[in-house]
């Protein structure tokens, strides 16, 4: 059923995306199908997949909002999923920068979750930008426990100030911000180095 | 949440409004601050990202290799008794507009998707190949079922048969043709006359209908496979 139960939402507002996995495989056929009848099969398997797997990954953010609604989901991923593809196929000539879809791509590539025959695209970074997102997920794993906890619920959890500091027990959302701006500047100060450290190779 | 985060998560999500874009441009260019974080956040939520769609695939894989895994349909009440008025009703709206809009048959023949192969070869690379074009078949995925053909040695007629198939969903029509042709001329009582049908399916489609003619009369004159359904289109050609 295209739906997620009232405790898988529970889960997913408590940072845990695993219903997501289930709601996936339950439904992929009948999504691939969807998005094959919308889009008129103009698009190849790995590059729908990877539109509805975008979709999921947007629905995350939506679904830790309390005015989430839990009725026709893969309607709405498909949706979604549709409006993606065709923002890909306009953008496709122009995108040259350090940009997101890219750097996804660069990662999951050297990841090997795409093998060859199943890649949906190359990245179009270049070796400077390859090299600064090594870097950067180097750093990332550099990181204190402390500063890697507090980063990943503000920037990859998108929780609030007040949500941070009630889950990581601060004093007050100040003690929030100058823990943060502290640890960015540690990472950004590993970046550095590391950098430097690779130019003198 | 600050104003900066809100603009930033709007990038990321790429939710900014065009007036945002400016604003956006505009202090990715002024504050260095601001750029920093953009840049570490779009790789801190590209790796989720990639992360989070590897989960996904893999619990798909998971209940591919294992279709217990897959959930089955739960039968509610009155659903029988919907299904036959769904279907009562379509088959009254549809009898009364055919002859208003008469269908293209030849998109209705060609959305019924020939069955996946279902025969088995050993353990070799030839084999492997054929499981995962057959996979690939299943799944409509057709350029990835002629890869995966074209990479058997020596295709049997059934291969080389879903080659040509795949061919001719995948909309590559003059390879298609080729394909069913070597196979009609094999004479093959399995697949000659399918391939028939086929070759004529993708003759239409690629705006040869003199050569479809012919194949469409040598069906209906042999009354072979589907001989009705050649019958129509030799009617509305």
């Amino acid at each position: 059923m295209c739906k997620l139960s009232e405790i898988e939402i529970r889960k997913i507002r408590n940072g845990d995306n695993s219903p997501f996995n289930r709601l996936y495989a339950d439904n992929y056929d009948d999504l691939i199908k969807g998005l094959r009848g919308k889009t008129k099969s103009k698009y190849s398997i790995e590059d729908m997949e990877d539109a509805i797997q975008e979709a999921f990954f947007v629905i995350t953010k939506k679904v830790r909002k309390p005015n989430f609604r839990n009725d026709n989901i893969c309607g709405f991923i498909v949706g979604i999923a549709y409006n993606k593809l065709r923002d890909d196929r306009k953008k496709t000539d122009r995108m040259q920068g350090f940009e997101v879809d890219e750097i996804e791509r660069y990662i999951s590539r050297k990841q090997g979750i795409h093998d060859e025959d199943f890649s949906p695209k190359f990245s179009n970074l270049n070796d400077e930008q390859r090299r600064k997102v090594d870097i950067i997920l180097k750093a990332l794993e550099k990181l204190s426990d402390n500063c890697r906890n507090l980063l990943t619920k503000l920037w990859e959890e998108e929780k609030n100030l007040e949500e941070v500091r009630q889950e990581l027990e601060y004093a007050s959302n100040r003690v929030v911000i100058t823990t943060k701006s502290r640890c960015v500047k540690k990472l950004r100060k590993e970046i550095n180095d590391l950098l430097n450290s690779d130019k003198q190779k | 949440m600050t104003d900066k985060d809100i603009l930033i998560e709007k990038y990321l999500y790429k939710e900014l409004s065009e007036a945002e874009v400016q604003e956006f441009e505009q202090r990715m260019d002024s504050d260095t601050d601001f750029a920093d974080e953009v840049e570490l956040r779009s790789v801190i939520f590209a790796k989720a990202k990639s992360d989070f769609k590897q989960q996904l695939k893999a619990a798909h894989q998971k209940t591919q290799e294992n279709p217990a895994l897959k959930p089955t349909a739960k039968i509610r009440p009155l659903y029988y008794l919907k299904r036959a008025a769904a279907v009562l009703i379509f088959g009254v709206l549809a009898y009364l507009v055919y002859d208003y809009f008469t269908p293209s048959l030849l998109d209705t023949y060609m959305a019924q998707t020939h069955t996946a192969p279902t025969t088995f070869a050993g353990e070799n690379d030839d084999a492997v190949a054929w499981k995962a074009a057959k996979s690939a078949y299943k799944n409509n995925d057709y350029e990835l079922t002629a890869r995966k053909i074209e990479k058997i040695k020596s295709p049997n007629t059934e291969q080389q048969f879903y080659l040509a198939l795949a061919y001719l969903y995948g909309e590559n029509y003059d390879k298609s043709i080729t394909q069913f042709e070597t196979i009609i001329q094999q004479n093959n009582i399995n697949y000659s006359p399918a391939s028939k049908w086929y070759i004529s399916l993708a003759y239409l489609k690629n705006n040869q209908a003199k050569q479809a003619k012919k194949y469409l009369q040598q069906i209906v004159k042999d009354k072979s496979w589907k001989y009705e359904e050649a019958q129509k289109l030799l009617n509305r050609l």
